[in-house]
């Protein structure tokens, strides 16, 4: 398991990404970051994360038909968001060859 | 209260009961903690409906309001607060002027009514009501104590603990008994005002509570 610390510096890119693919709620959005590896992440945590991205209008919210109760609320990409996903992708990059450069210089893994 | 806030507020009552009781009392809860954070009503009321959403989904598939939200609500409270847009300074002040329009409207009212009895039992000094200090010393103490007890109820919302009751109960008792004894003791009378006077006060005051809170989010 991601320890949460870890988690932390990516999971806000992590998320915008998985909005890139298509227009998605909470709970869609939970459950692709576990089918990617995540882990089981709570909506809880997700949902303060959509606020601030909401508010910093990196992705914006519709209010649609859910089939099920009430209307649910559906998140997609705005252009700044589209800019702010390049951009984590970019240092991400940076970050896991740095990372990785440091794995190889020192070893690597000790179970490999 | 904008239209756009009433109407979710009216929405989000209704729609509360189609919880079950255990997560009616966990968005209670949060609600209650959320409404002395420095955001709108209007925001609120929009994560009030968000984490309605969340837990009717939650509970259509087995899922518990804790599993969903996680186990520590003050937490996730503060991090949805600290997501929020903070009205500016300007919507700030107009906000705390409201508020103290509508406790002094709601004293008003009540001094109005007390002394209207008085005059009517004893006939003094009718259409005049003196206002001595320890009437301006128990307002202002009544207005800090609701106040305090709000934003005391508010964020301990999630702490369910006798100590904190006690206090709550200590707290209000200790401002009754400041202003029972500013009222009995501080009689030196500072003005009088004609009954009229204080009528139109309360009128002028209503108009521009009204004005303030259709504008104010």
């Amino acid at each position: 398991m991601i320890p949460s610390q870890m988690l932390k510096g990516t999971l806000e890119g992590c998320v915008i990404a998985i909005i890139s693919k298509k227009e998605t709620y909470g709970y869609e959005i939970a459950e692709q970051l576990k089918d990617y590896g995540f882990g089981r992440i709570a909506e809880g945590t997700i949902y303060p994360l959509l606020l601030r991205l909401e508010k910093n209008l990196l992705i914006k919210a519709v209010y649609r038909d859910s089939g099920v109760g009430p209307k649910r609320k559906y998140y997609s990409l705005t252009e700044k968001g589209e800019e702010e996903l390049k951009l984590f992708f970019q240092n991400y990059r940076e970050l896991t060859t740095a990372v990785n450069s440091l794995i190889k210089d020192t070893g690597g893994f000790q179970d490999e | 209260m904008s239209k756009r806030t009433q109407l979710l507020l009216k929405e989000n009552n209704r729609l509360e009961e189609e919880l079950s009781a255990d997560s009616r009392e966990i968005l209670s809860d949060i609600v209650v903690y959320i409404r002395s954070a420095n955001i709108s009503p209007y925001y609120q009321e929009i994560v009030r409906r968000d984490i309605w959403q969340m837990i009717l989904d939650g509970e259509a598939r087995g899922v518990s309001a804790s599993e969903i939200i996680g186990e520590d609500y003050k937490a996730f409270c503060d991090q949805v607060i600290d997501a929020l847009p903070k009205p500016d300074k300007k919507e700030k002040l107009l906000t705390n002027l409201r508020d103290a329009l509508l406790s002094l409207i709601v004293l008003l009212v009540i001094r109005f009514c007390f002394q209207i009895i008085h005059f009517l039992l004893f006939s003094e000094e009718w259409p005049y009501f003196q206002v001595t200090a320890g009437d301006v010393v128990s307002a202002v103490l009544i207005l800090l104590a609701a106040f305090s007890v709000f934003t005391a109820i508010s964020r301990n919302a999630f702490n369910n603990s006798s100590a904190f009751n006690k206090g709550l109960f200590a707290m209000i008792f200790v401002a009754m008994i400041l202003c029972t004894c500013a009222n009995l003791f501080l009689t030196a009378p500072l003005f009088q005002i004609h009954a009229l006077a204080v009528a139109a006060g309360i009128l002028i005051f209503s108009a521009a509570y009204k004005l303030l809170d259709d504008r104010l989010d």
